[in-house]
């Protein structure tokens, strides 16, 4: 079991993440945020590439920065930029992390030709990685953080460069792997945790607003969401008063789905709140002023 | 493993392999450049196989008589061929004689060979009575004081130069008893071997291996960081003690350059000049003496071999010195290219420091023990070396206090790095 108990982290005056208190066992956990709430802070942390300013993350019950290469042996770890040297080859580079895995070249070298077969690189094994797109990459990325068949396995972003067939694919692979471990994988794209989540974890304004179950969560906003028709000319007055989920245009008018806590009309139509509607939702926020950006 | 892995980031780097041929064909090219002089060397091996290298009074009597036979079978050759006869070899080569000799092609070119080599021999004796009265005369509290002069040292400083140069006195005197200055060698105003060796080819070696060291070990270093594969590095189970295996290949990889370069550079050396029968030739011998007249006074009775060797394995901690300094900063500063660039700055203002410390202090002696002024000076390496470096241990103290004051920081700054952020 691994605890993150009062973990606060500052960059100097910057707070990054404050008081943040969570317990992970076996099964999927979706970090899930927008880009710059503190995921990568704290899964930083996790992997001990940062270390906490106050407060202390336990493995077992035991500090992991005490346990030092004992929890680090521990743990798979795909960073959201995750590097490569361009002129190894997925099985050369591979190696080469499990050496600093601490894995005996002779187990090495079969993990690495399984591991390839499982992110489907085995055609391209010792190919130089520098011709290699950012799927590919992606692939080699998750391949390393499975290579000494972590208990912990810490996923950063790990869909970014992935095809829709490879991004199912990830998804099942990870619900396997699941079964007899800790896997954390922080996102900000919704539907990557929405179905193979054990327990969503939000984090808000440097803290952790919520760590729960995805119908849990979605209850929070049940009742509040709804579905309608809005024409052309309407829309826009209708985006300021009610906050707009998604819309799709159909047949000459707009199909909004949007959420209020107002009085329903009977023009609208409840339907059962999903994860990015409770996302869009909690970083509200963020998405108006991100769009007010744009 | 690990370690194997990190010494194949070094050698797989093109820049490094690059450099390194390019190094050694520089310096092949400066021994070609110097190759011209290897036939007039060469005349010292017979005469020494004939009387030894001792010239004393019996191996300078026997010098003496090879000279004379050896003149006496020439003045013959002259008289059958020109009627002429000559008191000295060196006669020979007077301009008004010389010119219409060689244009009337009188002598085959194996007669000018032997006359020459006679001429070589007659400076070999020659030189025997000048270098047993400059030491003789040789008063090394003069040299002091004439350095303390001419550096504008004094007090603390120049009592402190005074007090090495004492220290100094009683190894010349041992120096004299030995005979250590009597010994024939490749003669240094004609040759002037030991400062091609030791100061152009040793000089070039250097800053060669050093350029390729602190390029290398900047490289290594930070490799992950400029590549952006620390985070998946340092959060493997080897994680930030990768440093250690780091700082280790570096060293080793130095080591393996440095001696490298030193074992080709001076095989090819050897091979074009030969030191048959001059390996076991005190370092300190008079014949050294170059165009500057200054003689060459070891701390120690040392053979020529021995001197070598003991430069060489200096070369070889100076580099390892290089390494630690550019260990530490790359571990403050996460990008190769300021690295080197600072690595040269620190360099320079190694060289530079010395002269702002006030003559009359010791700190003005002590700012010169640190590698950058060590290897500039490589001609005079254990031995009498000027006011500021004359000191029995100057160069054991310097790579040792280094040492220890580099490996802390080293040790320091690995365990700074172990908590800190990524």
């Amino acid at each position: 079991m691994l605890i993150v108990e009062d973990v606060t982290k500052n960059f100097g005056q910057f707070h990054a993440l404050k008081n943040i208190n969570l317990e992970f066992h076996n099964g999927v956990y979706g970090l899930l945020a927008p880009n710059g709430a503190g995921k990568t802070t704290l899964i930083k942390m996790l992997t001990t590439l940062l270390f906490p300013t106050r407060g202390s993350i336990r493995y077992d019950g035991e500090d992991i920065i005490k346990m030092d290469e004992r929890y680090r042996e521990m743990i798979g770890y795909l960073p959201q930029e995750f590097g490569y040297y361009k002129n190894y080859s997925p099985t050369s580079y591979l190696l080469y992390l499990a050496a600093l895995k601490g894995i005996h070249r002779k187990t090495a070298i079969t993990r690495v030709e399984e591991l390839l077969k499982t992110v489907a690189l085995d055609h391209v094994a010792n190919k130089k990685m520098k011709k290699f797109s950012g799927g590919m990459i992606q692939r080699v990325g998750i391949a390393q953080a499975m290579l000494n068949d972590p208990k912990i396995l810490i996923l950063d972003e790990p869909t970014a460069g992935l095809d829709p067939k490879e991004r199912v694919r990830f998804r099942n692979l990870l619900t396997n792997l699941a079964r007899d471990r800790i896997v954390i994988l922080s996102t900000h794209i919704v539907s990557d945790v929405e179905s193979i989540a054990n327990e969503i974890i939000m984090i808000k304004n440097q803290e952790v607003l919520y760590k729960d179950t995805v119908s849990n969560i979605c209850r929070k906003i049940d009742g509040l969401v709804y579905e309608t028709e809005v024409s052309y000319e309407q829309t826009e007055q209708f985006r300021t008063t009610y906050l707009s989920l998604s819309e799709k245009q159909e047949n000459g008018s707009m199909y909004m789905r949007f959420l209020t806590e107002d009085t329903a009309k009977p023009e609208w139509k409840s339907v059962h709140p999903n994860l990015e509607d409770v996302f869009l939702y909690i970083y509200q926020d963020g998405v108006r002023s991100d769009d007010q950006t744009a | 493993m690990i370690k194997r892995l990190e010494f194949k980031k070094i050698i797989s780097s093109p820049i490094i392999l690059g450099l390194f041929v390019l190094f050694l064909l520089f310096n092949c090219f400066l021994i070609y450049e110097q190759s011209s002089i290897r036939n007039d060397m060469k005349s010292l091996q017979p005469i020494v196989k004939e009387t030894g290298t001792l010239m004393d009074d019996e191996g300078s009597k026997k010098l003496q008589i090879s000279h004379e036979e050896d003149l006496n079978t020439w003045n013959q050759l002259a008289e059958s061929k020109t009627g002429d006869t000559y008191q000295n070899a060196s006669d020979f080569y007077k301009p008004e004689l010389y010119y219409s000799l060689i244009e009337s092609k009188i002598y085959s070119e194996k007669e000018l060979q032997d006359i020459n080599e006679l001429a070589i021999k007659e400076t070999y004796l020659n030189s025997i009575q000048d270098i047993e009265t400059k030491y003789s005369t040789l008063n090394v509290m003069e040299n002091a004081e004439e350095g303390i002069r001419l550096f504008g040292l004094k007090g603390a400083a120049a009592e402190k130069v005074r007090e090495q140069y004492t220290v100094l006195k009683p190894r010349v005197e041992e120096l004299i008893q030995n005979k250590e200055h009597l010994h024939l060698f490749f003669h240094g105003k004609m040759f002037g071997t030991h400062s091609f060796l030791f100061k152009t080819l040793f000089g070039f070696m250097l800053f060669q291996a050093m350029i390729l060291i602190v390029l290398f070990t900047a490289f290594i270093v930070n490799y992950e960081f400029e590549h952006r594969t620390a985070l998946v590095t340092y959060a493997t189970k080897r994680g930030r003690r990768l440093m250690w295996d780091k700082l280790l290949v570096s060293t080793f990889a130095s080591t393996l350059v440095t001696v490298a370069l030193l074992a080709i550079t001076l095989s090819v050396y050897f091979i074009v000049f030969d030191y048959s029968g001059m390996w076991n030739v005190p370092i300190s011998t008079g014949f050294l003496i170059e165009l500057n007249k200054i003689p060459f006074i070891s701390w120690w009775n040392v053979t020529f071999i021995q001197y070598l060797f003991m430069s060489c394995g200096l070369v070889v901690i100076c580099q390892i010195l290089f390494v630690l300094i550019t260990f530490c900063l790359s571990m403050l500063i996460r990008n190769s290219y300021i690295v080197f660039t600072l690595f040269g700055v620190i360099f320079l203002a190694g060289l530079y420091i010395p002269s702002l410390m006030p003559k009359d202090s010791t700190m003005l002696l002590y700012t010169h023990f640190s590698p950058f002024i060590l290897v500039m000076n490589v001609k005079k390496w254990w031995m009498e070396s000027g006011v500021f470096t004359t000191f029995k241990y100057y160069e054991i103290l310097t790579v040792t206090g280094w040492l220890i004051v580099l490996l802390l920081t080293a040790w320091l700054l690995i365990k700074r790095f172990a908590r800190e952020n990524i």
